[in-house]
């Protein structure tokens, strides 16, 4: 699967101006606070509305503002899981699954079956307050994988982990990912979650690209003090 | 952190004035003076205005608030039209249930509709104007509070805007949205001089529980005691149901 994007999203106090294009099947996205990472997967879900800019996935246009296309975020088949996950926090975990599957009872076998699969069934009737960090992290990654998305956008997916489950989960997902093959953009600001991942990783400071590379690439010649500092040098 | 238990000291004189009209409430009470007042011709179809106007103001304030709030809550833009919501909080009742007859009467820029003025329509549109900022102001604080994030994941998920407004925004939002409306609902049963203005006094009409209390106080003012208790003790098991309510909501 690959994909390219082109987002340039204005505000008074801030610009974000940004291109991407999917040379590995997961692409990184790092920044110091407050760089656009956050924003840019937003841009991409089609939050906003843009006047330049273009969106391509597998060959098929989601927002192309050239032609005047702008898919509404729920037809653009981009799963999104933010910072703290986003759980629905007035429906049980079974609910959240199948949110996406409508509301048949087809649609909660299905939810009750890729539980079953992640080993987490039996937590289908409790609410998300009521799950540690890692079942939130699952349930939400499930929710987003059960519609089958294109493209999979993660926001800091290991920051609201303990040491344990993120060192476990570090293994899984990237694994879980390449078996699916599904291509992923994922904001981290630690060197040893993106490891894992093999990833294209786009250095991003006041809303522009500053340097993109391998993590090895990047490593050899930082260009920017945040890069260094990333890279652990 | 500690905190310096002197400051009850400095709290407990707003305590007392809060608790004075509870404690003249029930120092007024006695069982012979209920009795009097259950017999009184004008308590029940009192309450029984009351009880239907407010809770037809406060659909009113629901459905047509909830909309505007949203707005509110969403667009920048729209803080242009935010003083209109503090409107009715900041004038005095009764100058808005003149204006309101002004309106309404036959000069008026609605003049075709003076047969509102003096009906129970009335007492529902004054009610509804002075309740609404309290349900509105509520509920903007409420849904400015859900994370953008849950609602961009509901549209992800294949929700449209008003999908994900429905199943995921409102659900968030619920105990905010309901002790809005129990502020709305409670300012709709008080209501007393917009209600006099713009709808008068009228028996099975327009007499609403604060009305009544008025009216009967001039001849009884024991029975305008009982029929208080009533009123306070209404609002208040409503205050408490949607405490509850929103509790639960909270929880779950």
């Amino acid at each position: 699967m690959s994909w390219s994007a082109r987002i340039l999203y204005e505000r008074p106090e801030f610009i974000l101006d940004v291109e991407l294009e999917s040379e590995h099947s997961v692409v990184a996205l790092i920044g110091p606070n407050g760089a656009g990472k956050t924003t840019l997967l937003r841009a991409l879900l089609g939050a906003y509305p843009l006047s330049v800019g273009h969106l391509t996935i597998d060959g098929s246009a989601c927002f192309d503002a050239d032609q005047g296309l702008d898919l509404a975020p729920e037809e653009r088949r981009i799963a999104y899981v933010p910072q703290g996950f986003g759980l629905f926090e007035h429906l049980r975990v079974i609910d959240n699954v199948a949110f996406g599957l409508g509301r048949s009872s087809l649609a909660r076998d299905q939810a009750q079956n890729r539980l079953d699969q992640l080993g987490i069934g039996q937590l289908a009737a409790r609410y998300p307050h009521q799950l540690s960090g890692g079942q939130q992290q699952q349930v939400a990654l499930a929710r987003a994988l059960v519609c089958e998305p294109s493209l999979l956008l993660l926001d800091e997916p290991f920051s609201a982990l303990d040491v344990t489950t993120k060192r476990a989960l570090r293994q899984s997902l990237p694994a879980d990912l390449r078996a699916k093959g599904l291509s992923s953009v994922i904001v981290s600001h630690d060197r040893r979650d993106l490891e894992p991942f093999d990833p294209y990783v786009y250095a991003i400071e006041d809303g522009a690209v500053v340097q993109r590379g391998t993590l090895a690439q990047l490593e050899q010649a930082p260009e920017t003090a945040f890069v260094r500092e990333f890279v652990g040098l | 952190m500690r905190f310096d238990r002197r400051i009850i000291l400095f709290a407990l004189p707003m305590v007392a004035l809060l608790a004075l009209p509870l404690l003249g409430l029930l120092g007024g009470l006695s069982p012979h003076r209920m009795s009097e007042a259950w017999s009184h011709p004008l308590w029940a179809p009192a309450l029984w205005l009351s009880i239907k106007t407010s809770l037809i103001s406060l659909a009113f304030v629901v459905t047509l608030g909830t909309p505007f709030a949203w707005w509110l809550a969403q667009d920048k833009r729209s803080a242009a039209w935010q003083w209109l919501v503090d409107v009715p909080m900041v004038l005095p009742p009764a100058v808005v249930g003149l204006a309101l007859l002004v309106v309404f009467g036959r000069q008026g820029i609605l003049g075709s509709l003076s047969g509102l003025v003096f009906s129970t329509a009335a007492v529902v549109l004054a009610q509804t104007i002075v309740a609404a900022p309290f349900y509105i102001s509520a509920a903007v604080a409420a849904l400015r509070a859900v994370d953008e994030d849950v609602v961009l994941v509901a549209r992800s998920l294949g929700k449209s805007s008003l999908g994900a407004f429905v199943s995921v925004v409102l659900p968030c939002a619920w105990p905010g949205l309901a002790a809005g409306m129990g502020m709305a609902w409670a300012r709709a049963v008080g209501e007393f001089g917009a209600t006099l203005f713009v709808a008068g006094n009228l028996p099975g009409v327009s007499q609403t529980m604060p009305l009544a209390i008025y009216t009967v106080m001039e001849s009884d003012l024991s029975v305008a005691l009982s029929l208080s208790v009533l009123l306070a003790g209404l609002a208040l098991l409503a205050l408490l149901t949607l405490r509850w309510s929103a509790g639960r909501g909270r929880r779950s």
